[in-house]
């Protein structure tokens, strides 16, 4: 390895940029998995049932209540001891994935709380079973508040996958690591790698402003800011009276 | 005979609910409520703040079911069954159908506001009773067209005014094709300009023959339109007569009380 490969060669390593597509798909499948975690457990904590509440309750309580890199190197080194044994980046994707899971629940849950109950009245008078409502009703109600929160849970999990280097898997802050060993210019490694990180988020970013504008844009329109929306269109309606 | 079948006389209980609930902590919120509406009239609830009327109509709908007591409608039990010399509630389960005879119109409208007007009258529709979607969006436009909303098909509820979400909520319970409609305070969320268009919707569904149960302090609509006018209080029924009776004064001191304050 060239011991001055200075900024431009760290950056133009294909090594570096093998690490940055893993690090990119460890974070999009981890998120993933945390995201359905969270809409399942969070109608958990809304069950009848008191146990299932339980369930979801500490889950959260614990995954949200410990170090993210402790799950981590707990998970890698408890599976084999029960006889699990997966690769290692499947481990990482656990790791990630249930401590992300504890947050997308909380996420997920406040969506679901702030979609008015009368919404639910409504659709159970009109016959709509448990799975109907939330499926026509409810969940894209909820959907519309989650999406911006998620953008961002994207956005830290993108840096939080630098967790699993310590269980050995070869992402960004890895490659960086084993790279700047060999390096009298570890600065320029360090450097060239905080770039790529910027270049992910910041393309993340402007995606997720693209997202967040096409659904404020329906919400105008459609959102719970009715009363704005309201009085914003008072001005545009006519009013016919009843045709009757 | 059972209990249920002496208490359902062939016309004049097309609706009939009696009975009592309690919430939480030990306030009685009906308290042996006894209520028949016949087939195809109009009773208007009227009552104070607090005097049990939402709780009565989310009964009736099975929204929020009765401690003991029971609803029957058309000759059936609707939502219980017979359980020793009283009546118990079905499972949830078993409610999600057992609702369908009841619509209910609510004083907040709860239109879905991701949906448009038609979407919010054809859902139920096709989701529930899987109708096909052809046939159920002509009756919707049929029914929109019926309020008056012929035109605002494809707006959002967000840009409608609150007389028309409120015609559309009716326009989305009668979709389903209800034997009974429940109306709770259907006009008081709305500006006093609004409130003849979303009555007079109301009005051509009683003429057309509807059986109603409507929640509601707008006397002159009562007068016009009701055939009865039921009075609680505390959770009772105190009083109920025919509406001239609640305007020529032969009414209790309560009653009296209460139409002074509102009219
Ligand atoms: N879910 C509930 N839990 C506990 N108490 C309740 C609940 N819903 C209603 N109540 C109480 O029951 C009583 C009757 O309420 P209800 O809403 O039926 O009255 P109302 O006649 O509709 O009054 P309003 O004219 O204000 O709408 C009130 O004292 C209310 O506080
Ligand atoms: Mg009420």
């Amino acid at each position: 390895m060239n011991p001055h490969p200075g900024f431009l060669g760290s950056l133009t390593s294909g090594s570096l940029w093998a690490a940055a597509w893993t690090t990119i798909w460890l974070a999009v499948v981890a998120q993933l998995l945390g995201l359905v975690i969270g809409l399942v457990m969070a109608p958990l904590r809304r069950s009848r049932l008191a146990p299932l509440r339980w369930v979801s309750a500490a889950y959260v309580w614990f995954f949200r209540g410990s170090p993210e890199l402790l799950q981590i190197l707990a998970w890698y080194s408890v599976l084999p001891l029960v006889g699990v044994d997966l690769p290692v980046i499947a481990v990482g994707i656990l790791g990630l994935g249930v401590n992300e899971g504890a947050r997308m629940t909380e996420i997920v849950r406040g969506a679901l709380s702030s979609v008015d109950s009368g919404q639910t009245d409504a659709a159970r008078v009109l016959g709509l079973g448990p799975w109907a409502t939330a499926r026509w009703v409810v969940l894209p109600q909820a959907a519309r508040l989650i999406i911006g929160p998620l953008g961002n849970q994207m956005n830290y999990m993108f840096k939080t996958t630098s967790l699993v280097a310590f269980i050995g898997i070869v992402e960004l802050l890895r490659e960086t690591q084993q790279a700047a060993q060999f390096t009298n210019a570890p600065l320029a490694v360090y450097l060239a790698t905080a770039t790529v990180y910027l270049a992910i988020t910041s393309v993340w970013g402007a995606l997720q402003r693209f997202v967040e504008q096409r659904v404020a844009a329906g919400k105008a329109a459609v959102g719970p800011g009715r009363v704005l929306a309201r009085r914003r269109l008072s001005g545009l309606i006519e009013i016919p009276g009843a045709h009757l | 005979m059972t209990r249920t079948a002496t208490r359902t006389t062939p016309d004049g209980d097309f609706l009939h609910v009696w009975g009592s609930k309690t919430f939480g902590s030990g306030l009685r919120v009906l308290d042996d409520v006894d209520l028949s509406v016949p087939r195809g009239s109009v009773t208007v609830l009227i009552g104070p703040s607090g005097s049990g009327k939402t709780t009565l109509l989310r009964a009736v709908a099975l929204l929020a079911p009765l401690d003991t007591g029971c609803v029957l409608l058309d000759g059936r039990l609707h939502g219980y069954r017979e359980a020793g010399d009283g009546h118990r509630v079905l499972p949830e389960r078993e409610l999600v159908r057992a609702r369908l005879g009841v619509g209910m119109v609510f004083q907040n409208f709860n239109l879905f506001p991701h949906r448009t007007a038609l979407q919010n009258v054809m859902l139920a529709p096709v989701k529930t009773l899987r109708r096909p979607r052809a046939e159920v969006e002509e009756e919707a436009r049929a029914l929109l067209r019926r309020v008056g909303l012929g035109d605002r098909t494809d707006n959002y509820p967000a840009q409608l005014s609150g007389g028309q979400q409120q015609r559309v909520a009716i326009a989305r319970a009668l979709a389903m094709r209800p034997k009974v409609m429940l109306f709770d305070e259907p006009t008081s969320a709305l500006d006093p300009e609004m409130v003849h268009e979303v009555l007079g919707a109301m009005k051509e569904l009683a003429e057309s023959g509807m059986t109603m149960l409507i929640a509601s302090h707008e006397m002159g609509f009562a007068r016009e339109v009701a055939d009865r006018v039921v009075f609680m209080d505390g959770g009772r029924i105190v009083e109920q007569g025919e509406p001239e009776q609640f305007f020529t004064g032969t009414v209790g001191p309560r009653v009296r009380e209460f139409l002074d304050k509102i009219l």
